[in-house]
């Protein structure tokens, strides 16, 4: 079978939202569904939610199984976050939240997550008084955003963590690493740090300086 | 000179057929210009510009980069296929990496280049779409080879070249080229070539500059477009070419408006363009590419982590220096030199050689060919043959397996932190064990590192410190006599001395260490066959082009001696050689011919051996590793460096030696060390 039939895609994301609401509130109908969903959607793109083992289908009623559980809390979570920021940080109005807040779901790294949730003081509810599911931040209490984003020289060997930035402090250094396919979004690892770095990623691997290493900045992975 | 009738002198026409070319799309080809293979390193140009030629290279000076190139006929036909260094980006600063640009402006070499074939490691497609994307700025015909097709299935990447095809718009081959795989194919492609399809990332703003240039340089040779770009990034060999094509005032307004664009901008041109290519080339991989599960290779991952560790890295690389010395030290100077230097040219051919002179009735021409101090046999073509050529042909064997292993970038690795208290980064390797070899040709090699100063300071090593092979051969001979102090003592000074003379002209000289940004390559089993025909071709190169100079050499010492000249130079510096510095008077000889050549001085020194007692071998060694730029090397370090800054180096160099000989003498005779 084509392996891309079987992806689960942002409109797969919204379902699990909303199937998440609906049990909510009790309600499993695949129509009550539909009314939480944002966007419209068929029955291939349940068959695929199926066929992932996320949820499973009792006549017309839906229900997460526990792996589908595990991803919709998720989503939800990233969703009331991002309300919670665009609300109550970002200011804006309550019409432009939820909009805002839909597109943030998808692409809202966990690093990210739990630096913005542990920024707000582990909230609870949503600005609609909707519970916030808990979050590992949250549940350890942490205090301190750790930063998420640092130098590349602060990996230690065997971290990784996806490239953001990479600051200009040498024109030709630059044309060099992007010349090489390190620009921002590749993800690299740190193999070792002495006597110089090197860096693994996609299929090339670097020996680099310090003075080069620190003005690579990266999204740290945890594992 | 070469099969291109069709481009010689008829320029007016390569224009017009460009346009027509142009007129008809991708349809026509010009089959009588030369091909260029251009790739990013280590993704197999060379192998597959040798399966191509057949193994039958030859060089063509490019004179704008004072550097040659390799060249050979594709298979059996007239086309000439070019073979350039590997390059990151075509806007690359870099000397070695600007070969594959230059060679495209038509007055740079004798052949026009009509077509260009981008050589791809398939693992990794996307750097080298970005070549594809900026070479076709050049308008010509592309091929896009994708080479090492095993090792990408082996990752598990599978490349959809249907796809990428019509993406591009030109002809895509795969190829293994190490085993021969596909090389048919791509022989036959070189007649099926076809212009690309635009890359299409350039801004308006700089489309509208490249049409004006266009209007203002018609009719040209390369395409206005290539020219264009290189104008925005004042790349040296395209200003050349346009201030020598074109009127004072055509170059003024170019540039004026070249400088107007930039000025918009903080970044400069070909970092923004660097960018847009990658940003586009990333696309196209996304849909022509997909990744499966890889087949691990824990193994060599693994040896490969160990070599670069330093814990384990440095022994690593003690045992691998060790087994390099035992292979060419004891296998290549011992054993090999034994077996055709003292055998079979000593026994055999020496004895043969003079039965056969002995009719001759002039007793000087008898001596001029075997006299057994002056005769061009014994001291030129034996010598040679016998005692430099397997030394040497050992050195670039145990060399190529270091390279081809990968096990060289990871000692560069291992020695970055050293090199960088020299002044330079860990790419230093590469010219620092060419060295090893012939100071000639590791000078040249100093066009990988990046600044003026790590190449000054890199030449000055070179120069001053670095015994090369033929020297290190003989030195290897000479000391294997004697007891195992001598050795310590002479390569322990070399290497002291190359670490203090690295750390003071680092501190001396003004300028900036460039930080390493180096590939490592995977760890791999070399591929001996590989290696050992480039070692064979190599050291041929070194036979055709020494042993005339080697013979050159012996007749006019020979000449010297015989018109008393050797005679009234050896009472000139006896207050140097003999007071000074202890040394026969003899050693003048050695001196002279080191200057000559190197190795001709080293095989000079292992001739005259008996007439020296054990610290004068040293001291002489040592004096004659230090001393001797000679006449090769003297003359590239001149074209590379510039009059001034070579003088400067060799006048350093020569006064450092002398006043080492002298102190190592008197030092050795006051605490009476005689290393006997």
């Amino acid at each position: 079978m084509n392996p891309t039939m079987n992806q689960i895609t942002e409109t797969h994301e919204e379902i699990l939202e909303s199937l998440w609401k609906a049990g909510e509130q009790g309600d499993h109908h695949l129509k009550n569904v539909k009314a939480f969903c944002a966007v419209d959607f068929s029955d291939a793109d349940l068959a695929v939610l199926v066929s992932n083992r996320l949820i499973t289908c009792d006549g017309d009623r839906l229900l997460l199984t526990d792996e589908g559980k595990a991803k919709a809390e998720k989503i939800v979570r990233r969703h009331r976050i991002a309300e919670v920021l665009v609300v109550s940080i970002l200011k804006h109005k309550s019409g432009e939240m939820e909009r805002i807040a839909c597109e943030v779901e998808h692409n809202l790294q966990p690093e990210v997550e739990e630096a913005i949730c542990t920024l707000l003081g582990h909230p609870e509810f949503c600005p609609d008084g909707k519970p916030i599911p808990r979050g590992a931040c949250c549940k350890k209490r942490v205090r301190d955003v750790s930063q998420a984003v640092v130098s590349l020289d602060k990996l230690n060997p065997g971290e990784s963590g996806k490239v953001t930035y990479i600051k200009p402090a040498s024109h030709s250094i630059l044309e060099q690493l992007i010349s090489f396919g390190l620009s921002p979004g590749v993800i690299v690892t740190m193999t070792q740090n002495k006597p110089v770095y090197c860096v693994k990623f996609e299929q090339t691997e670097l020996a680099l300086d310090r003075e080069v290493v620190r003005n690579i900045f990266v999204w740290k992975f945890d594992e | 000179m070469g099969g291109c009738s069709g481009c010689n002198g008829c320029e007016k026409e390569f224009a017009a057929s460009c346009r027509i070319q142009n007129a008809l799309g991708n349809s026509d080809l010009d089959r009588t210009c030369g091909v260029v293979l251009v790739g990013n390193s280590k993704v197999g140009k060379s192998t597959l510009f040798l399966k191509l030629c057949q193994r039958k290279a030859e060089e063509e000076h490019i004179k704008s980069l004072k550097r040659k190139v390799e060249r050979g006929y594709a298979g059996r036909t007239k086309t000439l296929v070019y073979n350039t260094p590997g390059l990151l980006s075509m806007f690359s600063k870099n000397l070695e990496e600007r070969v594959a640009r230059d060679i495209l402006l038509p007055d740079s070499i004798q052949e026009r280049i009509g077509r260009i074939v981008i050589v791809a490691d398939a693992k990794n497609l996307k750097r080298s779409l970005s070549l594809v994307l900026q070479f076709s700025e050049y308008e010509l015909p592309m091929l896009l080879v994708l080479n090492m097709t095993d090792e990408a299935r082996a990752k598990g990447i599978r490349i959809n070249k249907e796809k990428l095809t019509s993406i591009l718009g030109i002809t895509v081959c795969e190829t293994v080229a190490r085993n021969g795989e596909g090389i048919e194919n791509v022989l036959y492609s070189l007649d099926a070539m076809y212009r690309p399809n635009g890359s299409d990332v350039h801004s308006d703003e700089v489309e509208t500059f490249i049409e004006s240039v266009k209007t203002i340089l018609k009719p040209s040779h390369i395409s206005p477009r290539a020219l264009a770009l290189h104008i925005l990034t004042h790349d040296p060999g395209t200003r050349r070419y346009i201030r020598k094509t074109y009127s004072q005032d055509t170059v003024q307004e170019l540039y004026s408006m070249a400088d107007t664009l930039n000025g918009h901008h903080p970044e400069p041109f070909g970092l923004r363009s660097v960018r847009l290519y990658s940003k586009k080339a990333e696309q196209i991989a996304k849909v022509v590419q997909t990744q499966g599960t890889p087949e691990y290779r824990r193994v060599s991952a693994k040896i490969g982590q160990l070599c670069m560790t330093p814990l384990t890295g440095v022994p690593i690389a003690i045992c691998v220096l060790y087994l390099m010395y035992q292979f060419v030290g004891t296998l290549g100077a011992g054993f090999l030199v034994d077996l055709i230097n003292v055998k079979i040219f000593g026994q055999y051919l020496l004895p043969w050689l003079s039965s056969l002179m002995a009719p001759i009735p002039y007793e000087m021409l008898r001596d001029m060919f075997i006299d057994p101090d002056f005769g061009i046999f014994p001291t030129g073509v034996f010598l040679a043959l016998g005692l430099v050529t397997p030394v040497l042909y050992c050195f670039y064997i145990a060399f190529g397996i270091l390279e081809d292993s990968g096990y060289l970038s990871r000692l560069a690795i291992l020695l970055d932190r050293v090199f960088q208290k020299m002044g330079f980064n860990g790419k230093g390797i590469i010219p620092l064990t060419m060295g090893f070899s012939c100071v000639t040709m590791a000078i040249l090699t100093t066009r990988v590192l990046d600044t003026e100063k790590e190449k000054n300071i890199m030449c000055f090593l070179l120069l001053l410190g670095l015994p090369c092979a033929p020297l290190l051969a003989v030195m290897l001979v000479i000391l294997g006599d004697m007891p195992l102090s001598a050795t310590v003592t002479v390569f322990g000074l070399i290497f002291s001395q190359l670490l203090v003379a690295g750390y003071v002209s680092n501190k001396i000289l003004f300028g900036a260490r460039s930080p390493l940004i180096m590939e490592i390559q995977p760890i791999r089993f070399p591929r001996m066959s590989q290696v050992l025909s480039q070692s064979s071709a190599k050291t041929f190169h070194f036979i055709k082009e020494a042993l005339p100079v080697f013979i050159g050499a012996s007749i006019l010492v020979f000449l010297f001696e015989r018109l008393g000249g050797l005679d009234f130079i050896e009472k000139m510096m006896r207050p140097v050689v003999c007071s000074f510095m202890g040394l026969p008077e003899k050693s003048v000889q050695v001196f002279i011919k080191t200057m000559i050549r190197r190795e001709n001085g080293a095989t000079e020194i292992q001739h005259l051996s008996g007439i020296y007692n054990h610290l004068q071998l040293v001291v002489n060694l040592l004096v004659m590793t230090f001393l001797s730029p000679c006449i090769n090397a003297t003359i590239v370090l001149i074209k590379e460096r510039g009059l001034k800054t070579a003088a400067s180096i060799i006048f350093s160099v020569m006064l450092y030696a002398l006043l080492m000989g002298g102190v190592i003498n008197h030092t050795c005779r006051f605490f009476g060390i005689t290393f006997t």
